[in-house]
């Protein structure tokens, strides 16, 4: 369900002009975006794009250089501690104490942000079983596969209870089975309110997760906005698919001999009976549909392609790594 | 197996070379020749024969240097690798345990060799100043050689043996320590003679061993050398017993090099869920102080064997005292109140050094710094939770310093003058500042280092401090004062800890801050 805001709402995250380097090398460049409340943001860019300087300078880690941070209206810089209370940051790395268990692990957190121990408990049970983690309770850090692990770290941002969660590569290195359960697990997430800023390569799995994405090159925002805005954005030839039940043999040639289809081809591995038509951005794509049921040919489905998270990571990032 | 020792001895080399660490060892060292040259010239003055006091200054600055680097290069020589999990691949790569060991302790010899290199042309500046001869030269730098073989191979050893370049280094320097401290001890039982319950075979084994002992301590060797009677046989015994003990420890690493591969184990409270509640419980209102006297002191469990240890440490000077004299009443007499005094004090302050290497540096290793620093405390308010985490880890220890402070107070106090008790207090809170610092830049050599430093500037501790007593004492008298021992001693504690303790402290704040963004 997509939340909905007034003008005076008050973004999660708001980043104004935010520039950083270290070494000699930028970092960040004039970066602005904004993360509105109770939405799942991406943060995606290649490598060395500047998404982990990012992060840590929202969650307090980094003071960059120039620039401004707002988190829930409370300044990064000035607010730190209030900012601290709100977030909770899961870095790409873990940072275990391997030799103690998981109720040690949450409950030492649970503590550290002064929650009471009878709080404590509950807290750590809520936790624990939301990201289905309670039946391992006292199992040591050191002997959990590192699917558990990524749970556990992720139990352990949630002890506190805070509004937003800033995930960095959360599903890196886990097996498609522990991914899709590490979504569900995000998904539900949002469903209980919280705004979630997620940093991660896996774009197939964002493009279906995600409210509204951020791509960052090379220390430069390319995009931020609504996914759909970025996904259904006007291309000069739009693309549609079209499904034929009984495709004749010269179905190809027949589709490229009418008017306003620039191309037409059939997609890999498929059964034949699919077919990927480029059109004149000036026709109209009713009137194509209107010339292909002229030709008899017997029509499944027409429909409008949209683009790929992926296609559109490519169009915006620049091949190579930055020097 | 040449082209793989050679492929790591030259990786090795490389990195020990791109490492500022060396070079500034090096610079310090050169830094103290200087020093070493200006108090040749100040002696020569008084007649004294400058090249050879000269020399002699040298030699004592590298027994030093050679103890210390010798540790701080070659406890992780092995270790790195089990700290970075690359040692496994190196086995993997079908890499044998001579080649690991080998190479990796060949371009650490290298490095160290490097700062015997540096001393050539001060060498030839003690014999133009003179007093000094060519065999006290090759004599005093083979002994010293042999020193290094031993002192490095014990700690190729203890790298070997050990999990992690911490415990290496604190296992290598407890064992130069204790080598170092065997001298004293065994002259100090060989002479009691007068003690009717101990047999005078033992006295005789004690006296022997001390023999051997003197026999490869190098100072002993030195002072052979720089004797009136010279140098003598250029490869005496000291030369081949420390050869023979280097060598053995290099097989023995390679013997035990596969039975001690293995990755560490932290974990200390074993796994029993039950038998944890127990011991470790419910997390404190100071969670980490919990964490830290739990996961990295040994919680209760320790402390209660600590104590136990104290006691017994406590109890045998006792019982010593007791079958000496069979018809006292009182536990302990004036000089072995003191002795036992001493000896708890002694082991606490190895015990606070042993925690400042560790209690910061645990978490540069776990990578955990920013999970802490994301916490909502300051800084300074986490470290002290660290800090006192290490305090109550230390109570059996000081809980037995009070109690021998309480049985006899005169025989702790009448010994002890204020500038010895403002000295030793104000040395050691530095060495502990100085590890923590340390600790945070180099991955094992911080405890070895800070005792170096530490042991240098207790030359001038001592002078500062009087100085600062006697002003303050005259300050006092002529004020109407009269506990003018007090201010002198709070003066030496403000002064000391507003110059050098509270910017090392900022430093360690600094520094922790800005590897939680790392």
């Amino acid at each position: 369900m997509q939340a909905t805001y007034d003008a005076n709402t008050v973004p999660a995250i708001s980043v104004s002009e935010l520039t950083h380097s270290f070494k000699g090398h930028q970092a960040l460049n004039q970066v602005s975006f904004a993360v509105m409340p109770q939405t799942l943001h991406g943060f995606v860019g290649p490598n060395g794009a500047g998404k982990t300087t990012t992060l840590k300078a929202i969650c307090t880690l980094l003071k960059p250089n120039w620039g401004e941070i707002q988190v829930f209206g409370h300044s990064v810089r000035a607010e730190s501690i209030a900012v601290r209370e709100k977030i909770g940051f899961m870095p790409d790395h873990f940072s275990m104490y391997r030799q103690m268990t998981v109720f040690e692990y949450l409950d030492f957190f649970a503590a550290a942000y002064g929650l009471q121990v009878a709080q404590r408990d509950q807290v750590i049970n809520d936790v624990l079983t939301l990201t289905d983690m309670d039946g391992r309770r006292d199992d040591l850090l050191s002997g959990l596969s590192r699917g558990m692990q990524q749970r556990v770290s992720l139990a352990r941002v949630l002890v506190h209870d805070p509004d937003l969660l800033l995930l960095d590569e959360p599903a890196s290195g886990l097996d498609p089975r522990a991914r899709i359960e590490l979504m569900e697990i995000l998904r539900e997430l949002r469903r209980m309110g919280k705004t979630i800023f997620i940093s991660s390569h896996i774009l197939t799995e964002l493009a279906e997760l995600c409210d509204s994405v951020t791509i960052i090159d090379r220390g430069h925002v390319r995009f931020s906005g609504p996914m759909d805005a970025l996904l259904d954005a006007e291309d000069e030839t739009p693309r549609f698919s079209l499904k034929l039940s009984q495709p004749p043999d010269n179905a190809i040639e027949l589709l490229l001999g009418l008017d306003g289809i620039v191309a037409a081809d059939v997609p890999e591995y498929s059964s034949g009976n699919e077919f990927n038509l480029e059109l004149d951005s000036a026709v109209d794509s009713n009137i194509v549909l209107s010339a292909i049921i002229a030709l008899g040919l017997p029509i499944i489905s027409f429909s409008r392609q949209r683009k790929q998270l992926n296609q559109a990571f490519m169009d915006l990032t620049t091949r190579g790594v930055p020097t | 197996m040449i082209s793989g020792t050679q492929t790591l001895f030259n990786w090795s080399l490389r990195a020990d070379t791109k490492s500022i660490y060396p070079h500034i060892v090096r610079a310090c060292f050169t830094g103290f020749m200087l020093l070493a040259v200006l108090a040749a010239w100040a002696n020569s003055l008084s007649g004294v024969a400058p090249g050879l006091e000269f020399f002699e200054w040298i030699c004592r600055l590298n027994v030093l240097l050679i103890s210390v680097s010798g540790i701080s290069y070659f406890v992780s020589a092995v270790t790195e690798e089990k700290d970075s999990g690359t040692l496994a691949l190196l086995r993997l790569a079908g890499v044998t345990p001579l080649v690991i060991v080998l190479s990796k302790s060949t371009s650490r010899l290298i490095s160290a060799l490097m700062l015997l290199m540096i001393q050539l042309p001060f060498t030839f500046l003690a014999i133009t100043l003179g007093g000094v001869t060519w065999q006290q030269i090759i004599g005093a730098y083979l002994a010293l050689a042999a020193w290094m073989c031993m002192v490095a191979n014990v700690a190729l050893f203890c790298s070997v043996r050990c999990n992690t370049s911490g415990r290496a280094a604190t296992l290598a320097t407890s064992v130069l320590l204790l080598f170092f401290a065997a001298g004293p001890i065994l002259t100090g039982v060989a002479g009691l003679t007068g003690v009717s319950w101990i047999s005078p075979q033992f006295l005789a084994v004690c006296e022997n061993l001390h023999r051997h002992q003197q026999s490869i301590l190098i100072t002993t060797r030195l002072t052979e050398i720089f004797s009136a009677t010279g140098a003598g046989d250029f490869l005496a015994l000291q030369f081949w017993r420390s050869v023979t003990v280097g060598a053995a420890m290099f097989l023995l690493s390679i013997v035990f090099f596969n039975r001690y591969s293995e990755p560490a184990d932290d974990n200390t409270h074993g796994t029993s869920a039950k038998v944890r509640r127990f011991t470790i419980g419910r997390c404190w209102k100071l969670p980490i102080v919990w964490k830290d006297f739990l996961f990295f002191t040994g919680g209760r469990t320790f402390m209660f064997t600590k104590f136990f240890g104290y006691t017994l440490l406590v109890a045998g000077i006792s019982a010593f005292h007791q079958l000496d004299h069979r018809d006292t009443t009182e536990w302990l007499n004036n000089e072995l109140t003191w002795n036992a005094f001493i000896a708890v004090t002694c082991l606490l302050c190895v015990e606070v050094l042993l925690y400042a290497s560790g209690s910061l540096f645990q978490e540069v290793r776990q990578s955990t710094i920013s999970s802490l620093t994301m916490l909502p405390c300051s800084t300074p308010h986490l470290l002290l939770q660290k800090l006192g985490a290490c305090g109550l880890a230390l109570t059996p220890g000081a809980l037995w310093l009070v109690i021998l402070l309480a049985y006899r107070p005169s025989a702790i106090t009448e010994p002890l003058s204020g500038t010895a008790v403002v000295s030793v207090v104000f040395e050691v809170l530095l060495c502990a500042h100085l590890t923590v610092l340390l600790s945070l830049y180099t991955r094992w050599a911080a405890l070895p280092i800070a005792i170096f430093v530490t042991a240098i500037s207790f030359m001038c501790c001592p002078f500062i401090t009087l100085t600062i007593f006697e002003f303050s004492g005259r300050l006092a008298r002529l004020n109407g004062i009269s506990w003018s021992i007090f201010l002198g001693a709070i003066v030496n504690f403000m002064w000391g800890w507003l110059f050098v303790l509270l910017p090392m402290e900022i430093e360690i704040i600094n520094r922790w801050n800005r590897l939680s963004r790392e």
